[in-house]
């Protein structure tokens, strides 16, 4: 099942959710917005070169908890885990993210391959290298040289080590 | 920032690397990690290889997501790497002894303490232990393959060819390789010698 199908549940999981809130009177859970990033976010991307992934899925997100939890519960069921502190991953201001899924009630991004691989090259530089040596040697756009400046990040110290 | 120069040396470090990614240690190790659940990789397919203990510690050196998870995997399903305890190299005997006796623990091979011990408390580790456990159940084969696919893909391995290099390489379809490899296909006893020649076997009745 793919990122897309699982968001699409969770989508309809809320929509079920209000329905019954609407008829019970209770407060109607909010529109959440998913950003996938990190390894998940390549796979997803679907990238030429090689990925390997533990199957924790980094999301920022602004969803209320119970949101949280059956996003959990429908990625648990696929063989992957939400990274509890993925709201603390740093990521470029300038992130563009590309739409997976859109539904009434949830949408999902996943983040462009060259700002997830600068938020790597500047916060685990060691655990990515050979990931970020292949990244570079596929001539990434200029924009990723750019903000790797940008955030002082010392290419030489993560292609060589 | 010379821009040019970095493309050029991360390409010759990315083609060393791509040789040490494409070695069976590595494959092996991916390959298993993939099938019990732990790790996915956009090249290489979950199989189940077994690895030693040897070849997941060589693999971490190429994919630090391997070292990461390796104590847990130690812990809670010591039987999915083959090795015997004197095996255990110093520092992940030690990781695994603070573990047991919760102890603050160290950072392994550079992998931090908090990214190792996730795994001891992960759901997943459940879904692994499933998967590991089901190995013992008899899989099911067509009677025309039989052990042939183990053979044609461990053979493959060892030359460190995808499927697709594999197949072109032997004048195969991919389909007709994918299928021989999961016994799922009657191939014709010409291209079964063929393939067992590229290997050194011969078909005997």
């Amino acid at each position: 099942m793919t990122l897309a199908t699982i968001f699409e549940q969770l989508d309809q999981w809320v929509m079920a959710e209000n329905k019954n809130a609407t008829v019970e009177g209770i407060r109607l859970l909010p529109k959440s917005l998913f950003r996938v990033v990190g390894q998940a976010a390549l796979l997803e991307a679907k990238v030429e070169f090689n990925v390997a992934a533990t199957v924790d899925v980094d999301v920022l997100n602004n969803a209320k908890h119970e949101v949280v939890a059956k996003l959990s519960e429908l990625l648990l069921a696929e063989g992957l885990e939400l990274d509890p502190l993925s709201n603390e991953i740093w990521m470029p201001l300038e992130t563009q993210y590309v739409e997976i899924f859109k539904g009434d009630w949830v949408t999902s991004l996943r983040a462009e391959t060259e700002f997830i691989m600068v938020s790597k090259a500047l916060k685990a530089p060691a655990k990515n290298r050979v990931l970020l040596r292949n990244y570079i040697a596929t001539r990434p756009p200029v924009s990723f040289f750019e903000m790797c400046e940008k955030y002082k990040v010392n290419l030489d110290t993560v292609i060589e080590g | 920032m010379d821009y040019e120069e970095i493309i050029k040396r991360a390409t010759e470090k990315a083609q060393d690397d791509d040789v040490l990614a494409r070695q069976p240690y590595f494959t092996r190790t991916v390959a298993w990690f993939h099938y019990l659940g732990l790790l996915k990789h956009n090249n290489i397919l979950p199989h189940r290889y077994h690895p030693d203990l040897a070849d997941v510690l060589k693999a971490g050196v190429v994919e630090p997501r391997v070292l990461e998870l390796l104590p847990a995997v130690l812990i809670l399903l010591p039987e999915a790497v083959r090795h015997e305890k004197r095996e255990i190299p110093k520092d992940l005997a030690a990781v695994i002894d603070d573990i047991h006796h919760r102890r603050d623990c160290k950072p392994f091979r550079g992998v931090p303490p908090e990214k190792y011990r996730h795994w001891l408390n992960a759901p997943i580790m459940d879904i692994a232990r499933r998967r590991l456990d089901f190995r013992g159940a008899p899989r099911r084969r067509s009677v025309s393959s039989g052990g042939f696919g183990d053979i044609i893909r461990e053979g493959r391995m060892k030359l460190c060819l995808t499927q697709e290099e594999f197949a072109k390489k032997n004048n195969l379809s991919l389909r007709v390789v994918r299928d021989l490899e999961q016994g799922k296909t009657t191939a014709s006893v010409a291209s079964l010698i063929a393939i067992l020649a590229v290997f050194g076997r011969t078909l005997r009745a």
